[in-house]
């Protein structure tokens, strides 16, 4: 687990006189800002961990934003991305943001739009580096579960009763009660409700009773 | 006594007289005048002569008188001064009288006696048998005398005696003078006279029939002699006329040849016949001779030149004849003429033969009228020539007549025919040839001259003087550039201006301000044998309409250009738009990055100037962005520069940077930098890398992997190619045949003029452009351009 430093700005324009003008412009706000000329260079880097946001040009040779954005969005703990572009349009703009952008700015864009939206962005950021965080809590919680608990718990969450569970799975229902304690003990909830929401942040589907 | 005496001086005379020689009667006759005189106590004898070839005088030829009184001439006008004696005498009449005695008539006479002193005479004439007056003999005595019957009488006998002496005396003279005459008119003539002894075989000669042989003048040739000499094939021939000559009294005419000691041989022709009056019995067979030598050798050479003539006549195909000037009666004709008729009308033709002889077929009567009017002509007006149709109309003959003449004698009419037939219809081909070029030179709408080395017309076609506005006379023998130009020399674009250099035809427009029209010239040299060029062949085309034409269409071209950048601009603004955007994007960050450094007050002066810095050069990217806009969109009039055509590949490039960037295609670029240059209309050439790289991005819209390929490399010849090539589905084939033709187009937006515009662009620019899809994906379009000749100079 990395400490949580100053964020990092990293701006990717194939544009160098772009480039140069933003980290100029960043580190008068403040901020610690990396230059990349292409999405190529920018994936070459060790994975970043710490909070911070994209500053990302949609069209750029090789790798363009958009498909770096796909890439980059795989990954739970991504960074933000703020899209520029000299070319801006609406369809585009609204795919991007589809995907997760926390902002589209056409260029030319004035300092304080920039700075809003990187504002804006690092906080995103930084409540993801939290959840992430928290996300990371709950499955090494997870992890301490049986394989048997690991299996009754989709039923627990679906909102199924012991009798109901134990007839599906054809085991005690007694030995269902004790797996739902050792549940709610291992997991440290209180309530089924509390259970679902953990389950829900943890991407665990619910049985579905209809197959 | 008296008598006695004379009858002893007459038997004298008579004895003496007869058989005397010729040459001694004249002393016979004097010493008989003056025996005669003393005798009978007369005073003065004298012999006349008298002829009828002057018959007024009488000549003294003997003289008696003693010596004293008035001397006599010896040649009187008898007529004046005894003018009764002579016609007495004339009349044969004796006169023997007394001066006074003397009847009236005779005063004249007496006056001329009283001169002399005479008183009595006696005449008598001397005429031989009562014949032929030769003259008179008279006598006188200066006393009284009477003439009695008998002494008259007496001396009418001497008269008589001296009459037939004399008479003898002048035919023996006039024969001997014959004689010589004839002597000296053979041996002036060359001709020999000879008598044959038919019995002694021996030949009597003059010197000059002996000289025909070379034989000296005193030789006795002899008839084996004779024929001996005889050329060996001759000699039967001379036998021959001898034996014809024995038998007839007519002359016996043979020529002959001789051989002389020397080998020489020798012509000869003698005639000869029978002593006359001897016929019968003959023994003398006389002739002259004569050396015809020369004339047979004359005739020799005679017959070899009528020989000579004759196959000259023979070799040729032309027709030749004579006739005779009175009936036109054929001379002589060549077998070409015999030929003609029997070819024409089957006719033989012999000599002789009139024009009214040879009628038949198409030889009409009619037609031999007209030959005698053609022989009166010539008989009328002398020689002429004229061309002749013959009857059939088929021929055509160019006859000469010509007069023959002898001492200013016609004696024939010689004809030359030449058969010109074919020279005719050849005539006729080039004069219709001739018609064929005039019109085909005057039809020709532009204006042609022929002009000579001085640039001088020659000839002008129907447009040339048109154009002129003068007759065709007026344009001949001038210069051209006078007419055209009303210059004393040829403008100086004309190609005519360096007349001697132009070996090749040459060309050019050239503009006249005095009519102030365009004209389109040519000059085609035409070389003698030498291959010096002597004439030209100048062409000139009005084209001030095409050139006002190929203006507009410039113009309309150009403005199509135009447009079609525009259009191009339309498509582009996007990309153009973000190409600004980049630099303004700069420019203002670095702008507010500065502004911020400057309030927190941590400015770095450093900083600051490479902030600056910055600004200025983002600015200026905007700018040229701006400018190559500016330059895509201008109407200017189009100029061509040499320029590296990498400079303008990567300027191309650029102005697509951000086109690539917004259809995210690739575009990778091979070629070596810098490029030779190029002679290019750069806007244009932009324009056709534009429209390529548009069509390659639009064709890859459906694409993943978007990549557009630019290659330049120097191809032979002399050029560069420039290749554009995509990776979108490629071209359908059926559409490779028409991607070129103007609004053909596959998108659904778009003008359909690029390509078309892009290749006449590179057309204009003497290259070429095409298109072919690639073996994997995608299309190439290529075009190539003649690289510039002087690129070493270039850089």
């Amino acid at each position: 687990m990395m400490t949580e430093d100053e964020p990092v700005v990293f701006v990717i324009d194939d544009d160098a006189s772009v480039c140069k003008s933003l980290m100029r412009l960043l580190r008068s706000f403040g901020y610690e800002a990396r230059a990349f000329h292409s999405a190529e260079h920018f994936l070459e880097q060790v994975p970043f961990q710490g909070t911070g946001c994209i500053i990302l040009d949609v069209r750029m040779p090789g790798i363009g934003g958009m498909a770096l954005q796909d890439k980059l969005g795989k990954t739970e703990d991504s960074l933000p991305v703020i899209f520029i572009t000299g070319h801006g349009d609406i369809p585009m703009s609204v795919q991007a943001m589809k995907k997760g952008a926390t902002d589209f700015l056409p260029k030319p864009f004035e300092d304080g739009q920039l700075i809003d939206a990187v504002v804006k962005a690092v906080e995103k950021s930084r409540q993801i580096r939290m959840s992430c965080n928290e996300l990371n809590n709950l499955r090494m919680r997870l992890d301490r579960l049986t394989p048997r608990e690991r299996e009754v718990l989709p039923y627990i969450i679906a909102g199924l009763l012991n009798k109901q569970i134990a007839f599906k799975l054809n085991i005690a229902e007694k030995t269902i009660k004790v797996h739902r304690a050792h549940i709610m003990e291992k997991l440290g909830v209180g309530s089924v409700a509390e259970l679902v929401r953990l389950a829900e942040k943890a991407n665990i589907e619910p049985y579905d009773q209809r197959s | 006594m008296y008598r006695k005496a004379f009858l002893e001086i007459l038997t004298d005379l008579s004895r003496r007289f007869i058989n005397m020689p010729p040459e001694h009667v004249d002393s016979e006759i004097d010493d008989a005048i003056s025996a005669v005189c003393r005798r009978f106590g007369l005073d003065m004898g004298v012999a006349w002569q008298w002829s009828k070839e002057m018959p007024r005088y009488l000549t003294i030829t003997h003289l008696y008188r003693p010596p004293g009184g008035s001397p006599l001439p010896e040649k009187i006008d008898a007529e004046e001064l005894f003018p009764w004696c002579m016609k007495e005498v004339k009349a044969g009449r004796t006169i023997a009288i007394s001066v006074d005695k003397a009847p009236a008539e005779a005063d004249r006479d007496r006056e001329t006696w009283a001169h002399y002193g005479v008183r009595s005479t006696a005449v008598f004439p001397l005429s031989p048998g009562r014949g032929q007056l030769i003259g008179a003999l008279s006598f006188a005595t200066i006393k009284t005398f009477s003439w009695s019957k008998d002494i008259v009488k007496e001396l009418q006998l001497v008269a008589e005696i001296f009459a037939n002496a004399l008479a003898r005396k002048y035919s023996d003279q006039a024969l001997r003078e014959s004689e010589e005459r004839l002597s000296l008119a053979s041996t002036a003539a060359g001709i020999g006279l000879w008598i044959l002894d038919i019995k002694t075989n021996q030949y009597w000669a003059t010197a000059q029939a002996l000289q025909l042989f070379e034989l000296p003048p005193d030789y006795k040739l002899d008839l084996n002699t004779f024929i001996n000499m005889v050329h060996p094939e001759d000699r039967e021939k001379i036998k021959e006329a001898m034996r014809t000559a024995s038998q007839s009294n007519d002359d016996t005419r043979v020529t002959y040849r001789v051989v002389l000691a020397d080998g020489t041989i020798r012509w000869l022709v003698s005639r000869g016949r029978m002593q006359p009056g001897t016929a019968g019995d003959t023994d003398k067979l006389m002739g002259v001779s004569l050396d015809v030598t020369e004339r047979m050798e004359a005739e020799v050479a005679a017959k070899k030149i009528q020989t000579t003539v004759t196959a000259i006549l023979e070799s040729t195909q032309d027709l030749i004849w004579t006739v005779d000037p009175e009936r036109f009666g054929l001379i002589t004709f060549n077998t070409a003429l015999a030929e003609y008729f029997r070819q024409g009308t089957g006719l033989v033709i012999t000599e002789g033969m009139s024009p009214h002889d040879m009628i038949g077929g198409s030889f009409t009567a009619a037609t031999a009228e007209k030959w005698d009017r053609l022989y009166e002509r010539a008989l009328r007006h002398g020689p002429y020539t004229e061309e002749y149709v013959v009857s059939t109309g088929t021929r055509v003959l160019l006859l000469s007549l010509n007069l023959l003449k002898r001492d200013g004698e016609v004696f024939g009419i010689s004809v030359f025919g030449k058969d010109v037939t074919e020279r005719k219809r050849m005539e006729k081909k080039i004069e219709a040839a001739a018609l064929e070029w005039q019109t085909t030179f005057d039809s020709i709408p532009d204006m042609v001259m022929i002009l000579d080395a001085e640039r001088r017309v020659i000839q002008a076609n129907r447009a040339a003087w048109n154009f002129l506005n003068v007759p065709l006379e007026e344009t001949l023998g001038r210069h051209c550039h006078t007419l055209m130009h009303g210059e004393d020399h040829p403008p100086a674009d004309c190609p005519l201006a360096r007349i001697h250099e132009v070996k090749n035809r040459e060309e050019r427009d050239i503009y006249d301000s005095r009519t102030e029209k365009w004209l389109h010239v040519s000059v085609d040299p035409i070389f003698d044998e030498k291959g010096e060029s002597v004439r030209f062949v100048h062409m000139a085309r009005d084209i001030t309409a095409s050139k006002k034409a190929e203006k507009d269409a410039l113009e309309s071209r150009r403005e199509l250009l135009r447009m079609q950048r525009l259009f191009r601009m339309g498509e582009l603004t996007a990309s153009l738009a973000h190409e600004l955007n980049q630099p303004l994007t700069s420019i203002l960050s670095n702008a507010r990055a500065a502004l911020r450094f400057i309030d927190s007050g941590e400015l770095d002066m450093n900083e600051l100037k490479d902030i600056l810095n910055d600004i200025a050069n983002d600015d200026r990217r905007a700018g040229n962005i701006i400018r190559s806009l500016r330059a895509m969109v201008k109407p200017e009039d189009s100029e061509k520069i040499v320029i590296s055509l990498s400079d303008v590949l990567h300027e191309a490039v650029s102005l697509f940077h951000g086109e690539a960037i917004i259809r995210n295609i690739d575009v990778d670029t091979f070629f070596v930098d810098p490029l030779p240059g190029v002679n290019i209309d750069v806007v244009q050439i932009q324009q056709v890398l534009t429209n390529l790289m548009m069509n390659a991005a639009e064709s890859m819209l459906a694409e993943v992997q978007r990549k557009i390929v630019i290659r330049a490399h120097i191809v032979e010849g002399g050029k560069v190619r420039v290749t554009v090539s995509d990776c979108g589905p490629g071209i359908a084939d059926e559409d490779l045949g028409r991607i070129f033709e103007p609004f053909f187009t596959t998108k659904r937006s778009g003008l359909g003029m690029g390509l078309s515009l892009s290749r006449s662009i590179i057309e204009a620019h003497g290259g070429h452009m095409r298109v072919e899809n690639n073996p994997d994906r995608g299309a190439t379009f290529s075009f190539e351009l003649p690289l510039e000749e002087r690129n070493d100079d270039r850089r």
